[in-house]
């Protein structure tokens, strides 16, 4: 499942839960019971309180699995390929600069408010190592319902096992984007939320790219939005990917994006950090970049399975 | 003021600008202002109050620049950014002359190097002796940026005094990241709240996130993408949303209480489009009876002798607590009132359909609704539903003026959806989209959108 995307499969994938504080223990602790229910190879978890050395979960259904004090104990014993960040805003940078310091393969945060600054320090850690790779912040994860994978907080009984990829600036979009690829009978195969964050640390070109990569994936879903420039990004490498695919007489996966915020008023933030419009780009521009490099764009989200369905016939 | 003969800049912001000699002058100009609205292209079309004014010195200008310190989306660092020629005119300059703007990015620990000093005293052109005043001013500048918790800090313009050829900072434009508040406690406390929309700021302290449109159509959603995808779709169905409401991921029944009643302050809305991704919440019965009761509550009841109506929502089966009153208001304009209807629009399981059937039936039904549970949905629903609902629907769109009364019997004779467009108000059902969803029980409603005529 990340092939290309962190080199590891989904089936040795496994799941670190970083727990800090008491509130976020009972959070954190509902979402392991749930990705292991749904198949996730979860092995453990770190926990400020645990600061002595490691012992088992005080949950009765996760006693089997470890908790440490520090993410780099917990990689010495149990050599997680992924961690799930369950820090609070105020202290998920430190807990992710912790993370990508013991070379943990793939990091996702999932925290909303991650003030820029740290997030400023966080990318330059992040940008001059190349072991790590971070998802988010203020996004719901990375889920492939084809291995029966999650990580993140996506309601994943929504999912269904297929060949559909979906990129996401947003994570309520996305949910309607699986609603329906589904609902269309195409289930999906990885669905990664990049977040709606100013400085997310995978963009949607990573998540392109990852997915043009993945044989399982048939078909891919591009849902941006206003703010930043990722999405003309994004079109630019689906135009040289189509182009190189037909010149070497392959059919070429085909792409159906959408860009929100097209009536959303200048200068405001809507929502997600990240998404302000009146830049240098707006969502008509996105909309036309996409169009032009062969991304079908429809008209509302609940299209999305219907048109993704013709394309693949 | 100021003494006669001293020449003051009256400078409430780099668009508007004022001078005058004396003091007697300064009051005449002050008057004029205060109170006023003052329009530019960084305000909401509608203005800002004139509440304050700043008075500055008039500077013996020698030499105007432009610097700014921001954070690129592109490189993930902050980026230095410098022109000469500042003033008003440099969002213009910037767009006409692009390599006029010089843009250095910074590593954030190291911040200002010698390197970038030497880059901006070039590209400014400043004498030779200028390099450790540049270096000063450029360090004091992003330490600011950094302890501030700034995205943006900008200085235009900068200015050569004429007199002494001192670098002065002359206008400044600080914006504090909303994510840093917890520890920029000090800074967020000069917020000046006059200046910005009441409604956006009550839903702030609720944790919602509230724009002002100029639309009729309230929305509640919870994600920012969806909420935009959702005045998007209304758009593009004909429709003018009234607002963009992120309810945050966390729907629980308080801020959806406070959504609405944020969403009810608005005096243009007349129609409420709820959309809700049911997910992780939609074990959270409380809050789909809040829902409920508000669906039940705002259908309201047309009060003709122009009185405020209220009624009391019925939270008995809510188990959430006392009974919440709301009041409705009147609209003396067109002689109607607020809210005439909500439309629940779900992407998600069964349970999530008793708001939209209850919704439905309250659009024109006049019997009180009683509650339903969700096993009693359930229950009621066959896989066929969705289908005959569509097709029945389908038609009323495309006939609806052929049929003025349109009788729906859904499932079994339990649930019962009874429409009747055109209504007595000419309003009509322009677009609603029902889906089966993944499992045999379960619908979708991928759009569900009600425009008066």
């Amino acid at each position: 499942m990340y092939q290309g995307f962190t080199g590891q499969t989904a089936s040795s994938s496994s799941f670190t839960c970083a727990i800090n504080i008491a509130n976020i223990l009972t959070k954190a602790t509902k979402n392991a019971q749930e990705a292991i229910k749904y198949g996730t190879n979860v092995v453990g978890g770190v926990s400020r309180s645990n600061k002595a050395g490691h012992g088992p979960h005080s949950d009765s259904v996760l006693s089997s699995l470890p908790v440490f004090g520090t993410v780099r104990h917990a990689t010495e014993e149990i050599r997680p390929d992924a961690t799930v960040v369950f820090v609070p805003a105020k202290f998920a940078a430190n807990a992710i600069i912790e993370s990508i310091e013991a070379e943990v393969p793939l990091i996702v945060s999932v925290a909303e408010h991650i003030p820029v600054h740290d997030m400023l320090r966080v990318q330059e850690v992040l940008r001059t190592q190349s072991k790590s790779r971070l998802v988010g912040p203020n996004c719901p994860g990375i889920i492939s319902p084809l291995n029966h994978c999650k990580i993140g907080i996506m309601p994943h009984l929504e999912y269904m096992p297929g060949i559909v990829g979906i990129a996401s600036k947003s994570g309520t979009l996305s949910y309607e984007a699986v609603g329906s690829t589904t609902k269309a009978g195409l289930g999906q195969s990885l669905c990664v939320g990049i977040g709606g964050d100013l400085l997310p640390g995978s963009s949607l070109v990573d998540a392109v790219t990852a997915m043009i990569k993945d044989p399982t994936t048939k078909g891919v879903v591009l849902l941006g939005e206003i703010g930043g420039d990722a999405e003309i990004e994004a079109s630019a490498l689906v135009k040289e990917y189509r182009a190189a695919e037909i010149k070497a007489g392959r059919t070429p996966k085909p792409f159906v994006g959408m860009v929100a915020g097209r009536t959303a008023p200048k200068g405001k933030v809507m929502g997600h950090a990240g998404a302000i419009s009146g830049g240098s780009v707006s969502a008509k521009d996105k909309v036309r970049a996409m169009q032009d490099a062969g991304i079908i764009v429809p008209a509302h989200p609940g299209e999305i399975g219907e048109v993704m369905k013709a394309l693949l016939k | 003021m100021s003494s006669r003969g001293t020449t003051f800049t009256l400078h409430p912001n780099e668009f508007l600008l004022k001078r005058f000699i004396s003091g007697t002058e300064a009051e005449k100009l002050a008057l004029q202002m205060f109170g006023h609205k003052l329009i530019t292209n960084q305000t909401r079309p509608e203005g800002l109050p004139v509440n304050q004014l700043y008075v500055a010195e008039q500077l013996d200008v020698a030499g105007e620049y432009y610097l700014a310190i921001t954070v690129s989306r592109e490189l993930y660092a902050p980026m230095l950014l410098v022109s000469k020629g500042g003033g008003t005119g440099v969002e213009q300059l910037a767009a006409q002359r692009p390599d006029g703007v010089l843009s250095i990015p910074l590593r954030y620990s190291q911040g200002i190097t010698d390197n970038v000093v030497n880059a901006v005293c070039e590209k400014l052109a400043l004498e030779q002796g200028k390099y450790e005043e540049v270096k000063n001013l450029l360090t004091n500048l992003y330490c600011t940026f950094q302890q501030s918790d700034a995205t943006l800090l900008e200085i235009n313009p900068l200015v050569e005094s004429g007199k002494n050829r001192q670098l002065i900072c002359a206008d400044t434009k600080l914006t504090i990241d909303n994510a840093a508040r917890h520890r920029q406690a000090e800074l967020f406390d000069l917020r000046d709240v006059s200046q910005e929309n009441p409604i956006e700021l009550e839903a702030e302290k609720h944790g919602l996130v509230y724009v002002q449109l100029d639309g009729t159509i309230g929305c509640l959603v919870n994600g920012a993408g969806l909420a935009m995808a959702t005045n998007d779709a209304v758009s593009h169905f004909g429709g003018q949303c009234a607002n963009f409401l992120d309810g945050g991921g966390q729907a629980t029944a308080s801020t959806m209480k406070h959504a609405f009643e944020l969403i009810l302050r608005d005096k243009k809305v007349n129609t409420i489009l709820v959309n809700i991704y049911g997910g992780q919440q939609c074990t959270n019965h409380a809050m789909f009876s809040i829902l409920i009761s508000n669906c039940r509550y705002h259908s309201l009841r047309y009060d003709r002798r122009g009185r405020h109506s209220s009624r009391q929502t019925n939270s008995r089966h809510t188990g959430c607590g006392a009974p919440t009153r709301y009041k409705c208001r009147e609209r003396p304009e067109d002689g109607t009132f607020g809210v005439s209807r909500i439309v629940t629009v779900y992407n998600s399981s069964i349970r999530l359909q008793i708001p939209v059937s209850n919704s439905l039936r309250s659009l024109n039904s006049t019997a009180p609704l009683k509650g339903l549970s969700s096993s009693h949905v359930e229950r009621t629903c066959n896989r066929h539903t969705p289908l005959l609902v569509q097709t029945l629907l389908a038609n009323t769109k495309l006939e609806d003026h052929l049929l003025p009364r349109l009788c729906m019997r859904v499932g079994t004779p339990t649930l019962r959806i009874r429409c009747r467009y055109p209504n007595s108000r000419g309003e009509r059902l322009q677009a609603l989209h029902l889906e089966e969803g993944p499992t045999k029980t379960q619908y979708q409603i991928c759009l569900s959108i009600i425009i008066p005529a």
